[in-house]
């Protein structure tokens, strides 16, 4: 689920450039220097989990984690994301240079969105916060493909075709991103609940 | 030193645990790379080398077409194989190694640790101006 060089038009490619640097800017002022070391295990984690993958008939996919980084992280979870993306498209090829302003668009305001979700169905009991966890890691790549075919729209391709595709080849991996973040926020609960703070 | 046997009998299955995955790993690391067997007993071109020395012997032209017609099989075989061992190795050389992922992770705390570091002497006022 990256987007590749060369596939979108230009002015979406500048335009999605702009509001990443303004994300960014609004990230950077949200966050707190204590939460420094938190963002940097949270990216480095962001950052190999697309290199796991997990095979699924006769393709595979990989993990992308945005709904966990939302989580975890909150309105800091921008600069995360587009940390992560640019250090994997200059290490894994694995999307544009480019497209990067896209990419951190289409992972990055999901991961946002979840946050904020996350932030209002927590509650304070565990039960409340693991099920807040498993909706926010599955709703967190569900959003992405979303914004990955209204992106790839622009592009010239069919929407609800595209849109489809995605989501089907994204469903397995949005649950296992579920299990994911119920486990992890579930075992910060009990470890070091103030994270989730 | 009772308490010290205890410790290392309890540690050493996984240590030996730890070994044995090592190991798989470097196998299947290095798996690619070796050659099978049947590929050291008979290297590319063997087989086309004793066709042609056997050439000199026959004096029939359909002899000899059907001879180039068996070498051109052969080579073409040969070919593709190598085509197909030159694809493999282009998916494995597009795979990031360790020394990437481990680098990005390096690049990523780097960063973070800079901003970090110029952050805490902020607050902690230890610059003078």
């Amino acid at each position: 689920m990256h987007i590749s060089d060369g596939v979108l038009p230009v002015s979406i490619t500048i335009g999605t450039f702009a509001a990443t640097i303004a994300l960014t800017a609004v990230g950077v002022r949200k966050t707190k220097a204590e939460s420094l070391p938190k963002v940097a295990v949270v990216t480095s984690a962001f950052f190999v989990a697309s290199l796991i993958h997990l095979p699924l008939g006769p393709t595979s996919v990989h993990l992308s984690l945005p709904g966990l980084v939302g989580v975890l992280l909150g309105p800091s979870a921008y600069i995360s994301i587009v940390l992560g993306l640019a250090l994997q498209s200059l290490l894994f090829q694995f999307g544009g240079i480019t497209a990067l302003g896209a990419n951190s668009i289409m992972m990055g305001i999901p991961a946002l969105m979840v946050g904020w979700l996350f932030k209002q169905l927590k509650g304070t009991t565990l039960k409340s916060h693991a099920i807040a966890g498993a909706l926010c890691g599955f709703l967190g790549t569900i959003l992405s493909v979303g914004f990955l075919a209204a992106l790839l729209y622009t592009g010239g391709e069919d929407f609800l075709g595209v849109g489809k595709i995605a989501f089907v080849a994204s469903l397995p991996v949005s649950i296992i991103e579920a299990i994911i973040a119920n486990f992890t926020v579930i075992f910060l609960f009990k470890v070091k609940p103030e994270l989730l703070k | 030193m009772e308490t010290e046997t205890v410790n290392t009998v309890s540690i050493l299955p996984l240590y030996r645990l730890f070994l044995i995955v090592l190991a798989a790993c470097l196998v299947l690391n290095f798996y690619p790379a070796a050659l099978s067997a049947e590929e050291i007993s008979s290297p590319v071109g063997s087989d086309i080398q004793t066709m042609s020395q056997d050439q000199n012997v026959t004096d029939n032209c359909a002899e000899a077409v059907a001879l180039l017609k068996a070498q051109n099989i052969k080579i073409s075989q040969e070919l593709r194989k190598i085509k197909r061992e030159i694809a493999a190795l282009k998916e494995a050389l597009s795979k990031p190694g360790p020394e990437k992922i481990f680098g990005g992770i390096g690049y990523i705390m780097g960063f973070l640790g800079i901003i970090f570091y110029f952050l805490a002497r902020k607050q902690s006022g230890t610059h003078k101006e």
